[in-house]
């Protein structure tokens, strides 16, 4: 240490950053981080590969220029993938102890989950950028529905933010990767399976009194407003269930982290 | 300016801090000393905001830290005692982003960046990462973070643990140069570094405080006073009955070394004793030759202290 250059700026410069900046602050930081680390590039290559390969395998059996076969996947992969990306961003700053930092720097819980959420959906947009060659195929080979192809990118964008609002959420409850993964799986499980006919007739038939499958199917699953928008209907009230869900979700996650504090 | 209320915190059922309260004022620095376990840390996350407390009140230059956490974070720098950091991120950037994160920007960021490299020593590393900086460096970059928004009130934690010999010197005289005009509270093990720089000892054993003062002040009330050599030119029989008035029977050895030279010992049971010394002697027409205080062993009156409380706590 250079004791020499001891002499103090002006006590306390500092202060709390504006709640924008202070978003931007934790969603660069933490958007490098997805970046600095190999998982985020392995993440985005099988991602990719396995949309994009699963897709192309239907598309030369079924010869359709459609998109529809690589939105309707979507969902199933997310369940999976999406925790993958989500159980390390809290789950890590509690286990290497950066959580301490975080929490006695002057930002509040809110700004801190909405920087994190926004790098991991960016991160998030841009693995769907992985799929963008399929939309150049097909114009190149035909004549797709371009507003059925936007609309389903909307429908996945918002699928993906929900997935990234519980996964951050199950991450913050819990300082174990593992147990945070398991949970956001098990949620986007309800979420997506929850949608499935087949569920839906098995859950009805269980609690013939309540349809306890159709009142999930109405008022919990995503699948059918994602599939509204991936059939090209994009609707304000399908939007405002993927928007109020995630902001929900994102809530739950700002108590869950001042709660963290004791 | 820190000021802690008999502040209580529990982890389940267990009383990690009982009523504890003290101050510490801007210009101090204020050591926190106890064994393993007995609360120390838990009293800084309570100051720095990061854990709330049970009962009892803390407020940082008049801001309680659980209704304006906010604010107090703005005002404190803290160092926990781990090196927490991210350790996938560049040095440089690392602390930009804390600064950042405290409201610095443009060039007041680049002009704290700059003071506190240069102050921690950090140079060398600022393009490594974290992670793969050698411990001390690890514990540089942790004070340099704690510092960057130039805090009115530091909190430490261990600072010095993981510091080769120099570094811990170089701390030392780092912390006293940073003493005015801030408020400065660090725990310690080590006692020597205790005794080198801080002005007023708390001590903290089974959750509860036990003693708060200078170190002549907690030693005095431990029943350890401190001992003063002094050598004065005087008539023996004359000055040994002085000196008993002047410290109320606290002459120890007395010894004439002839031609009317006395080699005294004295416990001292306040920070005036030289003073009154002195102008005894003034007065009567004697000149002293030396006066040497003995410095006090803090690990043998912390030990003494922290005895007492657990005999205490047996009897209870």
């Amino acid at each position: 240490m250079n004791i020499e250059a001891k002499a103090a700026v002006g006590a306390c410069v500092g202060g709390a950053p504006g709640t924008i900046r202070a978003i931007k602050i934790i969603f660069s930081r933490e958007l490098g981080a997805i970046f600095d680390s190999s998982v985020a590039y392995i993440y985005f290559i099988a991602f990719t590969l396995l949309t994009v390969g699963i897709f192309m395998n239907e598309f030369f059996v079924v010869s359709v220029i459609d998109m529809t076969p690589y939105f309707k996947l979507l969902p199933m992969l997310l369940i999976v993938f999406m925790p993958a990306l989500t159980m390390r961003i809290w789950a890590e700053e509690k286990r290497v102890e950066t959580f301490e930092l975080l929490m006695t720097m002057p930002l509040t819980p809110a700004q801190i989950v909405i920087g994190k959420f926004k790098a991991v959906f960016v991160f998030y947009l841009l693995t769907l950028c992985g799929s963008l060659p399929i939309v150049i195929m097909l114009k190149s080979l035909g004549s797709p529905d371009l507003g059925l192809i936007l609309s389903g990118y909307i429908g996945a964008a918002l699928l993906g933010a929900l997935f990234i609002s519980f996964g951050l959420f199950t991450s913050g409850v819990t300082a174990n990767q593992i147990v945070a993964f398991v949970l956001a799986v098990f949620i986007g499980f309800l979420f997506v399976f929850s949608g499935d006919d087949r569920v839906v007739s098995i859950l009805d038939g269980l609690t013939p009194h309540l349809q306890a499958g159709t009142f999930l199917y109405e008022s919990f699953s995503a699948i059918p407003h994602y599939q509204a928008m991936t059939g090209g209907l994009l609707c304000a009230s399908d939007v405002f269930f993927f928007v109020s869900m995630t902001a929900v979700f994102l809530w739950l996650n700002a108590i869950s982290v001042n709660r963290s504090r004791i | 300016m820190i000021e802690v209320h008999s502040v209580k915190k529990y982890y389940g059922s267990f009383l990690a801090v009982d009523d504890v309260s003290f101050d510490v004022r801007p210009g101090e620095i204020v050591a926190f000393v106890g064994p393993n376990g007995a609360g120390k840390s838990t009293v800084l996350k309570m100051i720095a905001t990061y854990l709330m407390p049970d009962a009892g009140s803390i407020t940082v230059n008049g801001r309680d830290v659980v209704k304006n956490s906010l604010d107090v974070r703005g005002s404190i720098g803290y160092m926990p005692e781990k090196s927490i950091s991210y350790e996938g991120m560049r040095v440089d950037r690392f602390l930009k982003f804390v600064g950042e994160a405290r409201g610095l920007a443009g060039s007041t960021l680049k002009k704290n960046f700059d003071w506190v490299v240069n102050s921690c020593g950090i140079e060398e590393v600022l393009h490594k990462r974290v992670g793969q900086c050698s411990k001390g460096y690890q514990r540089r970059v942790s004070l340099a973070m704690s510092l960057i928004h130039d805090p009115g009130v530091i909190l430490m934690d261990e600072p010095t643990h993981g510091l080769d010999p120099l570094q811990v010197l170089a701390l030392r005289d780092f912390l006293k140069s940073l003493k005015r005009d801030r408020a400065i509270l660090f725990s310690s093990h080590i006692f020597q570094e205790v005794v080198a720089i801080c002005d007023r000892v708390l001590i903290i054993n089974n959750a509860r405080l036990l003693a708060d003062g200078t170190v002549v002040e907690i030693a005095g009330k431990a029943g350890i006073p401190q001992v003063v050599n002094c050598v004065i030119e005087a008539p023996p029989d004359e000055l040994r009955g002085a000196l008993d008035r002047l410290t109320s029977g606290c002459v120890g050895n007395f010894v004439e070394a002839g031609a009317g030279v006395a080699h005294v010992e004295i416990e001292k049971k306040n920070g005036g004793l030289r003073g009154d010394v002195e102008k005894m002697c003034s007065v009567a027409g004697w000149s002293i030759r030396s006066f040497i205080e003995q410095p006090l062993d803090l690990e043998i009156v912390f030990a003494e202290i922290v005895r007492k409380s657990n005999e205490e706590a047996t009897v209870q």
